[in-house]
């Protein structure tokens, strides 16, 4: 079939180039959007979807990891001082520190040395089939020095006190330190080398704990380098850390009355726990007057309401200093000298709550603005954030907004690995200084590190945290949190992809959640803003946008090249002369300056293009403030936008579109993050940029989109007409069915052993196109190029004949009817495996473990079910038929007890595989598979993609399905209500162009917002010899007449869902009860009734229905029986007791009466009855009144 | 799960037959005629069949369930006739046309074959 690019492509189109009108361009609309589809391909071909994921973990291993233990820094382990210990030596001390981290490839343990390495390789698939973690064995350089000190005596030297190391052993040692799970494809995974994975469809980002699979969800963290400016709930400019200690605030502040000045409002400092007016510390940081700090703070012409404030400020510096200096003369109470405010600071932070040891120049180093260096920078940016308050509070600055995009970075594997993996070396850590004191006293020697060091609490911290989803929180270290790790599910690709693309934003409580589950601007082309679940995660959980990626850091240094592009560095340059220029910013701190921003801007982005700065560092230049920030840390969304001004050079390329690097450094194609994307006027496509609004010219864009629906998520991109239908139908279809359609979800499902997966028989792809789908799938003519390699299909379903019509009122309220001779031919046939897991102890015969407990599997004949289909080894044959109530894997103990698995009652099936396999605890188990082969029944689910579900309402004989002149049936019919209220014309439109393609039409695109229009689609379906609209005369099939109205018939895409009648049914008359209230059991698979509860309940009681109710929670439920003793009003007990004669008899007896007079039966709910007992066995004896009714 | 067989669509069990006669208690010349493992095909036909006889004054069939296999086809008729008749009149009516239908089919069949089909 040939594919035609857009409705009205072909023509050639001569157009002026945008943006200087002179020279005339051979480009057409048409050839330039193949040439973006081209280059969304090669985009997808060489980033894939899940890039973000590897890359983070990549980072992680190659630079991260190490980062992180070189971060550590030196343990000190002090002796434990024990003076009854002692024996005469030295106390030793230690110090242990780590080097370089080496990470090995995941690999099998054997004692053994002698087999070969190939043997020993952990692929991911034994790791699968093992239930084993895939990881690698981290070993670390540890360096213990141990030493004794020795304190110089002032008095003998006659110098201060020193202390002089005497090192006692110094060793370098190389140890294990853990295991970290490896991410699947990353480079440490061996499939990274192989580049062949066992499934075709399998691109890896995820892990394997324990034979599960687990991804990270990335984590939307607040912008930590960024002054933020608040208004709530006061005026305050903060500079944020996770340390609390690195945290500086500066508010603006009622100035206190009391102490005898005009009031009015103040900025102050918080640094440390400690308030300090804000003039004091800049004069602690070096500035020598007044106008100097004035001229810091740079605020230009300024109205007289700001001036009082900073008088009030001045003011009220004053008077704290004064205060501190009560006693001092009157001339010393000045603090405008260094050493006078830095005392005032020292004082200030050395009284607060938690006093830094450190001397100020060392405090201020390391907790005030870390990343500047210089006192002199450091007051700068002090009052760059002082400028940014009083702007702000005066209008002239905007509030930073945390919901917005440009200040948030999505934390990935390797942020949050390097998170939890902290955490658990300091735990390892503790325990390492605990157990070295003890050995570091003199009649002990210290042993080996490893045995200090011990590896599994990290090993098996990382696997907990990944099991149980309970991650550390960020900042708080008591604090675990959850929702950073999901199991990956896999019902179709589709689903393990979009659970690959998934962000989450954590909020402490969903009454604090603010805006922040509205859509912001600023997630336009990054994120989906139409697929976010509904319910409680509504807006927190998102999905990246189809070709959103994420930045990496960038580790090459970029601040020569800022230099060269006219940057001046900030401590090189006057004081007079930086509130001329503009400010340049580098994750979010303050470098320099330069002349002329705009320029500076081009510069940068120039070499940007040309390669010559990484193309992930984002540029963005603020005119209004007069700032430029540059990025190039990890986290922030990047997108690929075509440079307008660089359209010309797509007629140079040669040979097509290479490889999408190439486009990079052709500076054809850029990426632009969230910030950069707020100056760049962006074309919707590269028809927007020939053609303006209503024949006013074309607004100068600088960049333009791919397409259109790369804005979208790919579970919703890939929904045809999406742009038709009401946007909650939309979002249905990306959030719900189509992660519940049952697909092709592995090609490797003969090596894996999950517990329940789906397969549908005949999966087929839909007639119409779109382009996401287009540009990730296989190309259509490979024109010798080899792309034979099958890519994961993100369409799961069927094409149906459908019919909008009523049948017989067997599809009202959403139901539908099926063909049953359709089903019968193979439609929506699926196939069902669920695995049986049972293990066996491994151990070794103790004392405490006999040979009479050792369980192993075999056949035995069991009371619990039949074993017929199992062999002597106690595993089932293949193809054997196993009902309900079988035992799939008999498991005998010694003794002689069944220990066998039964099928419960609603579970049956063929056996499909047996696989043996033990895991990494040492422990034998066996997974059998049963496969369960299901035709679409009454009651199963099935949905179009526009959110349409519906459940099967009645399989109908083909011959009384209304059929057209071509004899043509359909496969389902559909109510025509379903559309009115739901307003998805969406689905008649695939089903009109669906009509027109399978009848010999061209293939066209559905992709959302440049879908073909109506006019296109009815022309064709005409050319094809069909009605316009796409309805058809039909002639009835009971009765054989022509039906009076028309039908309108098509073929559309539809998804069978998980959701099954069979899985579902819930049937009993009587069954099991519970033993102890003997009322019926609740659950469905112990073959459980239905709860009938107090809503039910009240519900009778309205009615008055006294006999039904009476039926149903008595009769039907705990009926029983109890005797009373109507003279005591006691329960009587039916005791065996002997009577005058002989003989013993058998019946109620009341004990206290020590009679069995007087005795009457009553009937009680065994609940009743169950309560008198419980009560009486207290010590409470209840009486029962009787009378009779 | 609990679906019935797909043979119960078209085998007659035992035991019972094809076509039962159940007269109207309430109107003479009235009978409802239960066809087993029919449908709206056969049910269809007759119906339309019975309009054509004069002395039919009503006929209609329904299929009580879409799990119960049967027709139920009422009949009414003017004295000159009854129910049974009627039916038995519009069988052989019927048989001899579908034969009609059948050898016309043949010919035509016939007189095409060896030819191409366009």
């Amino acid at each position: 079939m040939e594919v035609e690019q857009s409705p009205d492509g072909p023509e050639p189109m001569n157009v002026d180039s945008p943006n200087n009108g002179t020279e005339d361009l051979d480009m057409n609309v048409g050839s330039l959007e193949k040439f973006c589809k081209e280059a969304a391909r090669s985009f997808f071909a060489e980033w894939g979807l899940i890039s973000h994921q590897i890359n983070s973990y990549n980072e992680f291993i190659e630079h991260g990891i190490q980062d992180l233990f070189d971060s550590l820094g030196e343990v000190n382990v002090e002796p434990g001082y024990d003076p009854s210990k002692k024996r005469g030596a030295e106390w030793r001390h230690a110090t242990v520190s780590f080097g370089k981290v080496r990470l090995e490839k995941p690999s099998f343990w054997s004692g053994r040395d002698d087999l070969p390495e190939e043997n020993l390789k952990l692929l991911p698939r034994h790791a699968r089939l093992q239930n084993m973690t895939y990881s690698s064995q981290m070993k670390v350089e540890v360096r213990v020095l141990v030493y004794t000190q020795e304190k110089s005596d002032k008095a003998k030297t006659g110098k201060d006190a020193y202390i002089v190391k005497n090192v006692v052993s110094d060793k370098k040692k190389e140890i294990a330190i853990g295991r970290i799970p490896v991410m699947i494809r990353s480079k440490l995974c061996w499939l990274h080398t192989l580049d062949k994975s066992d499934c075709l469809f399998d691109s890896g980002g995820y892990f394997l704990i324990k034979g599960m699979e687990k991804t990270f969800i990335a984590q939307e963290q607040r912008h930590l380098a960024r002054v933020w400016v608040t208004d709530k709930p006061s005026w305050a400019v903060s500079y944020l850390s996770e340390i609390k200690r690195k945290r500086i605030y500066i508010k603006l502040v009622e100035a206190p009355k009391a102490e005898g000045f005009s009031g009015g409002k103040v900025v102050n400092f918080f640094f440390l726990y400690a308030t300090i007016p804000v003039w004091i510390m800049f004069f602690a940081l070096g500035a020598s007057s007044d106008k100097e700090v004035f001229e810091m703070i740079d605020l230009g012409e300024s109205s007289a309401d700001l001036i009082n404030i900073i008088l009030a400020t001045v003011k009220n510096a004053d008077e704290h200093y004064k205060k501190f200096r009560e006693d001092a003369d009157e001339h010393d109470k000045n603090f405008r000298r260094i050493d006078k405010a830095q005392d005032y600071v020292n004082g200030q932070v050395k009284v607060s709550k938690f006093p830094p040891s450190e001397s100020f120049d060392e405090y201020v180093d390391k907790f005030l603005f870390p990343n500047i260096y210089g006192h002199r920078q450091k007051a700068l940016f002090l009052g760059y954030m002082v400028k940014c308050l009083l702007l702000a509070c005066f209008g002239k600055r905007k509030c930073d907004n945390k919901d917005d995009f440009r200040n948030k970075r999505l934390d990935l594997a390797g942020e949050l690995l390097a998170r939890e993996l902290r955490a658990h070396i300091r735990h390892a850590e503790r325990r390492m200084v605990k157990a070295m004191q003890r050995d570091l006293y003199g009649d002990r020697d210290l042993q080996l590190i490893e045995r200090y060091l011990d590896a599994s609490i990290i090993t098996n911290g990382l696997n907990r945290a990944f099991s149980t989803g309970a991650w550390c929180h960020p900042y708080k270290r008591t604090e675990r949190c959850s929702g950073i790790v999901a199991t990956l599910r896999r019902t179709n690709p589709l689903q393990m992809m979009s659970d690959l693309r998934k962000t989450r934003q954590q909020v402490a409580y969903a009454g604090k959640a603010g805006d922040a589950r509205y859509p912001n601007p600023s997630y336009w082309g990054k994120l989906c803003f139409l697929s976010t679940p509904d319910g409680e995660n509504c807006g927190l959980v998102k999905n990246l946008a189809v070709t959103a990626l994420v930045s990496l850091k960038v580790t090459e240094p970029i601040l020569d090249k800022l230099i060269s592009c006219g940057m001046e560095k900030l401590d090189e340059i006057s004081l007079t002369s930086v509130s001329s220029m503009d400010k340049v910013f580098l994750n979010g701190d303050w470098v320099g300056v330069c002349a002329d921003s705009s320029s500076f801007v081009a510069r940068l982005r120039c070499m940007r293009r040309a390669t010559l700065i990484h193309s992930q560092v984002e540029i963005k230049r603020d005119k209004h403030q007069r700032e430029v920030r540059i990025f190039s840390d990890a986290g922030r969304i990047l997108r690929p936008l075509l440079i307008v001004e660089n359209l010309e050079k797509i007629s140079k390329l040669k040979g097509g579109v290479c490889s999408f690097q190439h486009l990079m450094d052709q500076g054809i194609i850029e990426l632009i993050g969230v910030e950069e994307e707020e100056d760049c006027p962006t074309a919707w496509g590269i028809r927007h940029l020939f053609m303006g609004d209503e024949g006013q010219p074309a607004p100068k864009y600088t960049h333009c989109e791919l397409d259109v629906s790369f804005l979208l998520g790919l579970s919703c991109g890939i929904i045809p007409f999406a742009n038709h239908n009401f946007a909650r139908r939309v979002l249905y279809q990306a959030e719900k069915h189509s992660q519940q359609a049952i697909g092709f979800s592995t090609t490797n499902p003969n090596i894996r052993v999950d517990t329940l997966s789906h397969q549908l028989y005949y999966p087929q792809k839909p007639l119409f196109r779109t382009v996401i789908a287009d540009c990730l799938g296989r190309a259509v003519h490979s024109l010798g190029r080899k792309d034979s390699m099958p890519r994961p299909e993100y369409f799961n379903g069927q094409n149906a004949i459908v019919a909008v019509n009523v049948h017989q009122g067997y599809n009202q309220e959403d139901s539908l009817v099926m063909n049953r001779a359709s089903l019968e031919r193979g439609m929506f046939r699926t196939e069902h495996f669920r695995s049986y897991k049972a293990e066996v102890e491994n151990k070794e015969l103790t004392k405490r473990f006999k040979l009479r407990d050792k369980v192993d599997f075999g056949k035995m004949q069991s009371k619990k079910g039949k074993v017929d289909s199992l062999d002597d080894d106690g595993f089932p044959y293949i193809g054997a038929s196993l009902q309900s109530g079988d035992i799939v894997i008999g498991k005998v103990a010694e003794s002689g007890e069944d220990h066998g698995i039964k099928l419960k009652h609603t579970e049956k099936g063929m056996v499909q595989k047996v696989v043996l396999s033990a895991n990494d605890e040492g422990k034998n188990f066996a997974v059998v598979t049963l496969r369960q082969v299901r035709s679409p029944c009454l009651g199963d689910k099935f949905s179009s993609m526009h959110g349409q579900k519906g459940v099967v309402g009645f399989l109908e004989s083909q011959e009384n399905f209304p059929f057209t002149c071509q004899g043509i049936v359909p496969d389902i019919v559909i109510n025509p209500h379903a559309f009115p209220t739901r307003q998805t014309p969406g689905q008649l439109l695939e089903a009109a162009l669906g009509k027109g393609i399978a009848c010999g039409g061209s293939v066209r695109y559905a992709t959302p917002f440049t879908t073909a229009s109506v006019d296109v689609i009815t022309e064709q379906l005409h050319r094809a010899g069909f009605s316009r609209w796409g309805s058809e005369k039909v002639l009835n099939g009971r009765t054989g007449e022509v039906m009076r109205s028309m039908i309108f018939m098509g073929p559309t895409f539809y998804q069978r869902l998980i959701h099954m009648a069979e899985d579902k049914v819930k049937f009993r008359n009587t069954g099991p009860v519970h033993p102890l209230t003997r009322q019926p059991v609740a659950d469905r698979k112990r073959f459980g009734g239905v709860k009938f509860g107090e809503m039910e309940r009240d519900c009778l009681l309205a009615h008055g229905a006294a006999s039904n109710l009476h039926e149903r929670l008595f009769m039907l439920s705990d009926f029983s029986q109890m005797h009373i003793c109507q003279t005591c009003r006691r329960a009587a007990n039916v005791i065996l007791r002997p009577v005058v004669g002989g003989n013993k008899i058998r019946g109620p007896y009341c004990n206290f009466c020590q009679s069995s007079e007087n005795i009457v039966k009553i009937n009680v709910p065994y609940g009743a009855k169950l309560l008198y007992q419980e009560l009486f066995s207290m010590g409470i004896c209840l009486k029962f009144d009787t009378e009779v009714c | 799960m609990n679906a019935p067989d797909r043979y119960e669509r078209f085998v007659v069990p035992e035991g019972t037959k094809k076509v039962s006669y159940e007269r109207d208690t309430k109107i003479v010349n009235a009978a409802s005629l239960t066809v087993e493992r029919e449908d709206h095909t056969i049910g269809n036909i007759l119906r339309m069949q019975l309009h054509r006889d004069p002395n039919v004054l009503f006929a209609g069939y329904k299929l009580p369930h879409p799990l119960q296999y049967k027709i139920i086809v009422r009949i009414h008729t003017t004295s000159q006739s009854s129910p049974t008749q009627a039916y038995t009149q519009v069988v052989d009516d019927l048989d001899k046309e579908l034969l009609h239908l059948k050898k016309a089919f043949e010919d035509e069949k016939n007189r095409l074959e060896g030819k191409p089909f366009y």
